[in-house]
């Protein structure tokens, strides 16, 4: 049993880590930030890009979603083929990637899946469809299995 | 849990374990709550919560109330009175056994967490050197390996100061700067005269109701706050415990506060609901954020900064639990002489590199063999279920340790603790209840069989090991020595 509360005992200021594991941190995330600028490609701003990005629109019209207000936010991010909404929706990754953002909750501990909104699977579903229609099946085969509800208000 | 109140075996004074001289370590109440800050919040959950727009603040306020609240105040009066965290206090206020039971139902809820969490930081950087690299089961793996064994290196090594260095660093670097580039541009987008991408009137600050379905959404938030209690462990690595722990505790809620809010209102503001990507992670909600300012040069770099805050926030539940599995396996003898070894820093090393190897090889299957990952969300049910243990025994002791132990002074006493110790244990038991509800993933099956199998996978991740342990365990286990210590 505790007698009162705990103090201390003599000790010395703790400087953790060799002051050299520090500076390697540091360089290993600012040569990774580097070689991010330099490897990082937004998507292709060009004709077919922007008919793509209208393509988008129209499917999201059609289905009564939201548009943005900016096309370019559009022709940024997906480009000509999608960028990586395309690449990886039914790898390994990026079906644990789906099943994680099903999730919520925690940040890092506590997060578990709920029951979503249909509108958060539409949009992907539509960028597939306009973007890279090989993939758009077996996506839609995947979501069709999965529960939602209308959480998000209209 | 019968078994768990049999008396422990009389010690008997035989070394079990490599006796260490440890070196205490003091930090600041800041980097304390640095840390706690960093366990708890990070801008990945930004993009998820921003597609409720406005209700995002009732979602996050309500949990507050009625499960962080309770939480830091009964935490920060608990290790302003105890050392050595969880297990001390239920220890005290309840039995050494059922100190066991909450303290292992803490390391075992991250053994599961960590695979989530390295998949997303393969993604992350796959995103933006080359998102071809996702489908690289090689790539994964060796991400996976080195970033996590890095961390128990990390771990190992640095001690409380050095983990309490990187997690602030981290936390500074991929959340706070970040988050703050993000609330900064929504503010300026919307004062360019934009709309809001997502409705932000009264009549949208509530979550739309649809019984079941709104139900879970409000309850599960309550475990966005999981782990404000994690680094109480580390209290008596503070100059001043009594004054200074309550000080940090309250100074993390506040951050996790706006770290959650303000980020995921920015996004709702600029990026419509439905044009988030999940497969393409939340990477794709920060491009199109950028993307609309002009600023996809900033995406690789807030890339690598929300890795950095990942790891940062890794470290401290490396750090954590293990160590108050030490702690009571050491006091009390329930676990073999091997996995209470410690190093210099106090660092149960035999522990970590133990948990290290099983995490390992659940982490590689989670992310290359595509049946484990879709399964893998039935056990982040079981171990959120297992972890809400924790809070229901902190909360029974907290009261206890007010009735049994009056004269125990605490630098911080809570006001009206027992209302709030109900209060929260109320709102885990609420949260474990839901836990029962199957979601979106589980559309074919019987409600009942889902619940059964999260109630076998609870008992079997979070009971079953404990009680083991006990039945198993040796007298010559446990270290007279360290009895004596912390008694």
């Amino acid at each position: 049993m505790s007698a009162a509360a705990p103090t201390p005992p003599e000790a010395t200021e703790h400087h953790g880590l060799h002051p050299w594991i520090y500076w390697t941190i540091g360089a290993v995330v600012v040569v990774l930030m580097i070689i991010g600028v330099i490897t990082y490609s937004a998507g292709k701003d060009d004709r077919v890009a922007k008919q793509k990005a209208d393509q988008l629109t129209q499917k999201l019209e059609a289905a009564g979603l939201p548009v943005p207000e900016n096309q370019d936010t559009i022709t940024s991010v997906l480009g000509t083929d999608g960028g990586a909404v395309c690449d990886n929706p039914l790898s390994a990754l990026g079906k644990a990637l789906l099943f994680d953002q099903l999730g919520q909750g925690g940040s890092f501990v506590g997060r578990r899946p709920v029951i979503i909104d249909k509108r958060v699977l539409q949009g992907e579903a539509l960028i597939l469809q306009t973007y890279c229609p090989d993939k758009y099946e077996k996506y839609q085969d995947q979501i069709n299995d999965l529960k939602t509800d209308n959480t998000i208000k209209r | 849990m019968a078994s768990m109140d049999v008396p422990a075996d009389r010690p008997v004074a035989v070394p079990a374990a490599k006796a260490v001289v440890a070196k205490p370590t003091y930090i600041t109440w800041i980097t304390l709550a640095f840390m706690t800050t960093s366990s708890v919040a990070s801008l990945r959950s930004a993009p998820t919560m921003a597609v409720y727009g406005l209700a995002c603040v009732f979602l996050y306020l309500v949990p507050a109330i009625v499960f962080l609240l309770p939480q830091a105040l009964v935490a920060a009066e608990l290790a302003s009175g105890w050392s050595g965290g969880v297990f001390r206090w239920v220890s005290e206020g309840l039995s050494a056994k059922w100190g066991l039971l909450a303290v292992w139902c803490q390391f075992a809820m991250t053994i599961f967490y960590y695979p989530t969490l390295l998949a997303f930081v393969a993604s992350t950087l796959a995103y933006v050197f080359n998102p071809d690299l996702a489908d690289n089961g090689v790539y994964t793996g060796v991400v996976i390996v080195v970033v996590f064994w890095a961390g128990v290196f990390l771990s190992a090594r640095g001690g409380t100061g050095g983990i309490a260095k990187l997690a602030s660093s981290g936390l500074m670097i991929g959340t706070l700067i970040p988050g703050a580039i993000l609330v900064i541009l929504g503010i300026v987008y919307l004062l360019q005269g934009n709309p809001s991408a997502a409705p932000m009137n009264a009549s949208h600050l509530l979550p739309e109701w649809t019984g079941i379905a709104s139900l879970v959404l409000i309850v599960n938030n309550f475990l966005s706050y999981s782990g404000m209690e994690m680094n109480a462990v580390h209290v008596s690595s503070l100059r001043n415990p009594g004054s200074e722990f309550p000080k940090a505790m309250f100074f993390a809620v506040g951050l996790v506060l706006l770290i959650f809010i303000l980020p995921a209102l920015a996004i709702s503001w600029v990026i419509p609901a439905d044009q988030t990507s999940l497969t393409a992670g939340v990477m794709q909600a920060f491009s199109a954020f950028f993307g609309h300012f002009g600023l996809t040069a900033l995406v690789p770099i807030v890339a690598v900064a929300l890795v950095c805050a990942s790891a940062g926030g890794m470290l401290t539940w490396l750090a954590g639990p293990s160590k108050g599995l030490l702690l009571i396996a050491r006091r009390e003898g329930y676990l073999p002489p091997f996995f209470q070894d410690m190093n210099e820093h106090e660092i149960p090393v035999h522990i970590l590199a133990t948990q290290g190897i099983v995490t390992t090889i659940i982490a590689i299957m989670y992310a290359l063999i595509p049946s484990v990952s879709s399964a893998y969300w039935i056990l982040s049910v079981m171990t959120t279920q297992v972890y809400l243990i924790v809070y229901l025994l902190m909360f029974v002791a907290a009261v206890q340790l007010r009735r049994k132990q009056p004269e125990v002074q605490r630098g911080y006493v809570a006001p009206a603790l027992t209302l709030l110790c109900v209060v929260g244990f109320l709102a885990s038991a609420a949260a474990i209840i839901i836990g029962f509800v199957p979601p979106s993933q589980f559309e074919n099956g019987s409600t009942g069989a889902y619940i059964a199998l999260i109630l076998g996978g609870t008992v079997l991740i979070g009971l079953l090991p404990p009680w083991l342990f006990l039945r198993l365990r040796k007298p010559g286990w446990k270290q007279a020595d360290v009895a004596e210590a912390t008694s």
